[in-house]
């Protein structure tokens, strides 16, 4: 009886564990690509709002 | 004393002593990293005189139950003490090949259940040794927590010491209340010895 219910618990652990694994490394890919895609556009928002070059610092709106 | 209790305490010291010569013996490897990351460790205060000690100790616990101490000792040996598994080792076998015999080697001499049984407890509690120092060890990389992740180390933790629970619940039970023992005497000990000698435990003499 034990000995069964601690198969289960281990087979449910493990098949959890391939899932996490797998969706987190999936995850990991596309988040990499989204990021790369999104920030040039993060950076050209970020410099119309405050008018601040996002590569040397400089403030082009001093007046 | 009646003779299970006795038998019971006898097992219990030959599983602490086994654990005291695998901290020793994993610290003796270990002395370089450890004091790269201004870990505490026992040889960076008392050089290597402690060294004949490990093998009385050794001698005990073989004496008390050869198997167990044997089993427990390869275990730790060939998944934890081996630094680089693909680096070549002083037996001129590469880390893994190294592991692969000694683990053939000792299934064949001793047995499967044994062996395995030690084998996934020793590996249980290194995944959790690896994700207790896993922010300590962050520029060596050699960590199982760095290279599979929090969460799938201590998963993995669980399902081994499960496994470990299901072949022999007795030996895990006793492992299980001997390794925190060990952690905690060695840290006592080593704290009152940094006091005694006037030495730090990080510096490498």
């Amino acid at each position: 009886m034990f000995s069964k219910f601690l198969i289960n618990i281990i087979i449910v652990l493990f098949i959890f564990l391939l899932s996490y694994a797998l969706g987190r490394r999936v995850g990991k890919k596309e988040g990499y690509k989204e990021g790369i895609k999104s920030a040039p556009l993060i950076l050209r928002k970020n410099y119309q709002k405050t008018g601040k070059c996002p590569i040397c610092g400089q403030n082009l709106n001093k007046n | 004393m009646s003779p299970i209790i006795y038998s019971n305490i006898r097992y219990f010291f030959c599983i602490l002593l086994t654990g005291f010569v695998i901290k020793f013996v994993d610290d003796y490897i270990d002395r370089e990293k450890d004091y790269l990351i201004g870990q505490k460790n026992i040889f960076n205060i008392l050089d290597d005189n402690i060294l004949p000690y490990i093998f009385i100790i050794y001698s005990v616990a073989c004496y008390i139950d050869r198997t167990t101490a044997v089993t427990l000792f390869l275990a730790s040996f060939s998944l934890g003490m081996i630094h680089d598994f693909t680096a070549k080792m002083p037996t001129l076998l590469y880390g893994y090949q190294e592991s692969i015999i000694l683990i053939a080697l000792s299934v064949l001499i001793i047995g499967i259940k044994d062996m395995l049984s030690s084998l996934l407890i020793i590996a249980s509690i290194h995944l959790i040794d690896d994700l207790i120092d896993v922010n300590k060890e962050i520029y060596i990389k050699k960590n199982w927590a760095f290279l599979l992740g929090k969460v799938e180390t201590l998963t993995l933790s669980i399902i081994f010491f499960l496994l470990s629970v299901y072949i022999n619940l007795y030996k895990t039970l006793m492992v299980l209340i001997a390794t925190p023992l060990v952690v905690y005497i060695i840290n006592l000990s080593l704290t009152k010895l940094e006091n005694c000698s006037g030495k730090e435990g990080i510096k490498y003499v």
